[in-house]
């Protein structure tokens, strides 16, 4: 849309810097241009007036004005973050738990393992038995006759 | 706190309902007729000892033992359920009988062990408890049970076992 080079005085007169309202008029009443851009000029007034108009508060409407504000501060916390917490402290918990078990209990350690006798007897009269650990981590239980006797 | 105290809990139980003992335990066993060569034929014509092929499983188990001449005289593999015994017959005079009883931490599976022996007594066939054992056999290893008479030698046996 081509400007026109009155719009500069046309924003001026609007304005009420400018006095030469008779050569404005003339120049509205010719120039379609100026006309719309003194009516979006209106129009934009218009709306910082209302924008700009304060919502009072009367004296009368005070007190429940403030009870609300009070009744907002003084309201219980929501639910959601203590349930937040409760999770996060869940699974706080449920980590130490599992690293406990891990270094208490362990994989079990098929190469270190060993064989292990915890008793032993014979009913072989006069023989005695011994048990000691053999090769490899096994474990051997041995039975001895007294000298000479097959 | 008091959550953490009970998740900790929670898990030492974990670790213990962990352990639960096999249903059933798969049990190898090799009997071995252990004996020493005359003297003569040591120094001179077989140094070394003397295995049988099918021995080649268990000698890591009995290359240790102090006799230079190894001949298996039996061989026998079970399913053997928790707390129940079971036999396995080495010749008329010998049998290995073995109760599972638990899995521990390490894995190791408790066993009851018994090799019985029948003897004459008089006119009479009695059974006696030649070695009756108990202990713990690690994933792998053996229990090696020995120097019962056998011929003109001492029976050895090696028994392993392995849980389902």
């Amino acid at each position: 849309m081509n400007r026109c080079r009155w719009e500069k005085r046309v924003e001026r007169w609007f304005d009420g810097e400018s006095t030469e309202t008779d050569a404005v008029n003339r120049h509205l009443g010719e120039c379609p241009s100026c006309r719309g851009y003194v009516a979006q000029l209106t129009q934009l007034r218009d709306y910082a007036r209302v924008i700009g108009r304060c919502e009072g508060i009367e004296d009368a409407r005070f007190p429940i004005y403030m009870a609300g504000i009070r009744e907002r501060i003084q309201a219980p916390r929501q639910w959601y973050g203590g349930l937040w917490a409760m999770a996060s402290l869940a699974a706080a918990a449920l980590i130490i738990g599992f690293s406990t078990l891990i270094v208490l209990t362990g994989h079990p350690s098929k190469a270190k393992a060993t064989s292990e006798i915890e008793s032993v007897v014979t009913e072989i009269e006069g023989a005695t038995v011994d048990a000691y650990s053999g090769n490899h981590g096994d474990a051997v239980v041995w039975v001895r006759f007294p000298d000479g006797e097959m | 706190m008091g959550l953490l105290c009970v998740i900790i809990l929670a898990a030492a139980l974990g670790a213990e309902t962990h352990l639960e003992q096999p249903k059933a335990v798969t049990i190898t066993m090799v009997a071995v007729q252990a004996t020493n060569r005359p003297r003569e034929q040591q120094a001179f014509r077989q140094p070394q000892k003397q295995f049988d092929a099918a021995l080649e499983g268990v000698r890591s188990a009995i290359e240790h033992l102090p006799y230079d001449t190894f001949r298996k005289v039996g061989s026998g593999k079970a399913v053997a359920r928790t707390a129940e015994e079971t036999r396995m017959g080495i010749n008329d005079r010998y049998a290995v009988c073995v109760t599972p009883l638990s899995k521990d931490a390490e894995g190791r599976i408790r066993l009851k062990v018994r090799i019985e022996e029948r003897i004459t007594k008089g006119s009479k066939t009695v059974t006696r408890n030649a070695i009756e054992t108990t202990g713990a056999l690690a994933p792998g290893k053996h229990l090696v049970l020995g120097g019962l008479k056998l011929d003109n030698g001492e029976l050895v046996v090696v028994l392993s076992a392995e849980s389902d």
